[in-house]
């Protein structure tokens, strides 16, 4: 029996060999026979997209392509028409491929294509494709869209320099114009606050000088991103903080700080973390707590944030390094903080209208002296009631103290 | 003299472009496109590549037996290239019409063996070796059914003449045996004689419908013979590397896949004058439409040798293309069912079919 068996395989065998073998032939003559076509390219949302093609598969690439996004995660390309310089690309980016050395003109030198004023040159605007790790961080935080990424995918070169794209288009002679303009213009504001000072009216000064500037700018960079103001929410904080603090020596160190920050990048996803908790929070907060001081609401703001994020620390431990990441942003933001001063101290003065447009702008330079008045007027005044405020605030403090004594 | 020339030359040039069908085919059962770059269609590629080769380095590993090693690809191509010689391209071109042809072929080929064995053992490295050993025991084991499909052939035909062989299955029989007839099936008590018909019906495979397996056994083992996937464990690249040429380079590399496509080329010759007629058109005179006779120039002719080569070539070129489409569609045999398939299944089938050869024999006169 079992021979028989045994034979029964044997020709089983045979029979499924030439059976398995024609079938291979066959399979493989039909792929010969349909490689005379060759597959059309189709984009992902087409509706056959995943309808199986017979035909080779093969894209010859350099003379074939497959069909890209306009916009996809290829080479970046800035049109530096539109560029405003504000520097929030550099600022996102992860791995600081984009470096940027603005260039202050003194008046406004054009408008980019969606209407935004320009007042900064830039005089060198690179981007570093070679780091780059194409996140697309930087073209969704451009507020005038003049940074995109382009449909550009093949773009490698034989010297690692090349792929250093420079964006600017200024000649150094036009450069050393504009530096030696904005000089000039430097020093007749120097020579006009310093007849201002004599008059002991500080508040005029800075208003003067920087005020305009920053303020006109600002109207037109709110409405456009809303990303942005959660940065102005931040740079408040830092005036609280110094007020907790109140070193004074830190303030002029943090003037310089602003070239520092923007080399960490941790600290940009973490603005973008708070914008999102705080605008609706401080809407909510700040209905309600206005009307306690009137002081307070310059402050307030700032507080509010924090204290979001300070109960999010205090929940997770994980959180707890953010607020040392938090202090960098505001150093970062000095530049646009200058203008701040002025609406600060009118707060003090004025009505809290004017201060709620004016939060974004606290400027370095007046906060001293206005953490300085502000000292002398609101430990007086406001700190009871910020007392209340304060378990939010102090959990604040602490990181911020962290950061200074690293910094220091 | 004219037949060495000829043969030679045609050799390199076949090889070059068998080359380049080959990667195309594979290309094509892959989708793929294959080479498209250098010349028209990628046509230059293989060219480009021997030119590459020829110019390389000639390794000679250091603790290689450099007097086995060295000779080992010219004894590997010589071996393939003296079984042209006995090759009837035409009616009338051969390099020899020995009455032994394909004795002498048998032998020739098997001689290949030495070569690789050579190359295998001198280049003292292991893959080489199992290589080569693999090689020899695959080669020694398909000799067996191939050896007995031969015989089947020269027991239909009754004679070693490899142009005598292919006389028998055309239409100008007659020419060398005015009393030869063939009958249809080789049945000669159906009494359909189809001397003067010709085309497929005077064919081996025809003449002796059991040869129609016993072509399918032949190309099997013609295809161990050569090395050829799916039966190309001597030279196994995902697992030997290379097999018995790992440690060639150079243009000692390149007669070596000289050699491999040579024996291609002639194994299939071998196969067209055996069992598909050889130098003789598949077009049967029907009537008085003698489709055969147009498409066949009578022996001896300018359109007979045209004819002939044009047949001839053809239909090998047809079978080496079969053979690069078995290859990229089987997988590699194991060892041990390369064995089984040779010692349990072939070699019994052949023994079978010659003695059924033997009786059918009978049938024919």
């Amino acid at each position: 029996m079992e021979a028989a068996d045994d034979m029964k395989g044997y020709w089983r065998n045979i029979r499924t060999a030439v059976d398995t073998l024609k079938t291979g032939l066959k399979v493989t003559a039909k792929h010969m026979k349909d490689a005379r076509t060759q597959r059309t390219a189709i984009v992902p949302e087409a509706d056959n997209y995943f309808e199986k093609q017979n035909a080779i598969f093969t894209v010859q690439y350099p003379k074939e392509k497959l069909p890209v996004p306009d916009h996809g995660r290829y080479k970046l390309h800035n049109e530096i028409d539109d560029c405003i310089v504000c520097d929030k690309c550099a600022k996102v980016c992860p791995v600081d491929c984009i470096d940027i050395i603005p260039l202050r003109a003194v008046e406004e030198i054009g408008k980019t294509s969606d209407g935004t004023p320009r007042r900064i040159y830039a005089e060198k605007f690179n981007i570093d494709m070679a780091k780059c790790c194409f996140c697309g961080l930087c073209t969704t935080v451009c507020p005038t869209e003049c940074l995109t990424m382009t449909d550009e995918y093949d773009f490698s070169a034989y010297d690692f320099e090349e792929h250093n794209v420079p964006f600017a288009n200024m000649t150094p002679l036009e450069i050393l114009q504009k530096k030696k303009e904005l000089e000039e213009f430097n020093k007749q504001k120097e020579a006009a606050k310093a007849l201002k000072r004599e008059e002991v009216v500080p508040e005029e000064k800075a208003a003067s000088g920087a005020k305009p500037k920053v303020g006109a700018a600002k109207p037109a960079f709110k409405p456009r991103v809303p990303g942005a103001k959660p940065k102005v929410v931040g740079k408040p904080q830092i005036p609280a903080k110094k007020e907790g603090e109140e070193p004074s020596g830190e303030e002029s160190q943090s003037k310089p700080k602003p070239v520092f920050k923007p080399r960490v990048p941790g600290a940009k996803p973490k603005v973008v973390v708070k914008p999102e908790m705080s605008p609706g929070k401080a809407a909510e907060e700040e209905s309600g707590q206005e009307p306690k001081s009137k002081p307070k609401p310059v402050v307030r703001p700032k507080v509010q944030p924090k204290k979001q994020e300070s109960e999010e620390s205090n929940e997770t431990s994980d959180k707890a390094p953010r607020p040392v990441i938090k202090p960098k942003v505001p150093g970062a933001k000095p530049k646009v903080v200058v203008k701040p001063k002025v609406p600060t101290k009118k707060v003090a003065e004025e009505p809290k209208e004017q201060e709620a447009k004016s939060k974004p702008r606290p400027v370095m330079k007046p906060k001293v002296q206005q953490k300085k008045d502000e000292a002398n007027q609101s430990e007086s005044k406001t700190e009871l009631p910020k007392k209340a405020a304060r378990p939010v605030i102090k959990p604040k403090i602490k990181p911020k103290n962290t950061d200074s004594d690293k910094e220091e | 003299m004219y037949a060495f020339l000829f043969f030679l030359i045609f050799l390199l040039i076949y090889t070059v472009f068998a080359v380049y069908a080959e990667r195309k085919i594979s290309a094509f059962i892959q989708d793929r496109y294959g080479p498209m770059e250098t010349g028209y269609y990628g046509l230059l590629q293989t060219v480009a590549d021997l030119l590459k080769l020829i110019q390389k380095e000639d390794i000679v590993p250091f603790k290689a037996d450099k007097k086995l090693f060295k000779p080992a690809p010219v004894i590997i191509f010589l071996a393939v290239f003296a079984g042209f010689a006995v090759l009837p391209l035409t009616s009338d071109f051969a390099g020899s019409s020995a009455q032994i042809g394909i004795f002498y072929l048998l032998a020739i080929v098997s001689l290949d063996v030495v070569g690789i064995l050579m190359a295998g053992w001198g280049s003292n490295s292991k893959y080489a070796l199992w290589g080569a050993m693999r090689s020899v025991a695959q080669i020694i084991s398909y000799e067996i059914p191939l050896g007995l499909m031969v015989v089947c052939v020269v027991m239909i035909s009754q004679t070693l003449n490899l142009q005598e062989i292919t006389y028998q299955q055309s239409i100008w029989w007659n020419q060398i045996n005015p009393e030869a007839e063939n009958y249809l099936f080789g049945i000669k008590a159906l009494g359909i004689e189809t001397t003067n018909v010709g085309g497929i019906l005077t064919w081996n495979i025809l003449r002796s419908p059991l040869m129609l397996i016993g072509f399918v056994i032949f190309f099997i083992s013609s295809l161990a013979e050569s090395n050829r996937a799916p039966f190309d464990i001597p030279e196994a690249e995902s697992e030997l590397v290379g097999g018995f040429h790992t440690e060639y380079s150079g243009f000692r590399w390149a007669l070596i896949m000289l050699s491999e496509y040579g024996m291609m080329l002639l194994v299939s010759f071998l196969a067209v004058i055996l069992f598909l007629g050889g130098w003789n058109s598949f077009l049967p005179n029907i009537g008085s439409v003698k489709l055969a006779e147009w498409t066949s120039g009578e022996p001896g002719t300018l359109a007979g040798h045209l004819w002939g080569a044009f047949w001839m070539i053809s239909k090998a070129l047809f079978l080496v293309a079969v053979q690069m489409w078995v290859r990229w569609t089987y997988p590699r045999l194991r060892l041990d069912q390369l064995m089984n398939l040779s010692w349990k299944y072939l070699t019994p089938a052949s023994i079978l079919l010659v003695l059924l050869s033997a009786v059918w024999r009978l049938l024919m006169i």
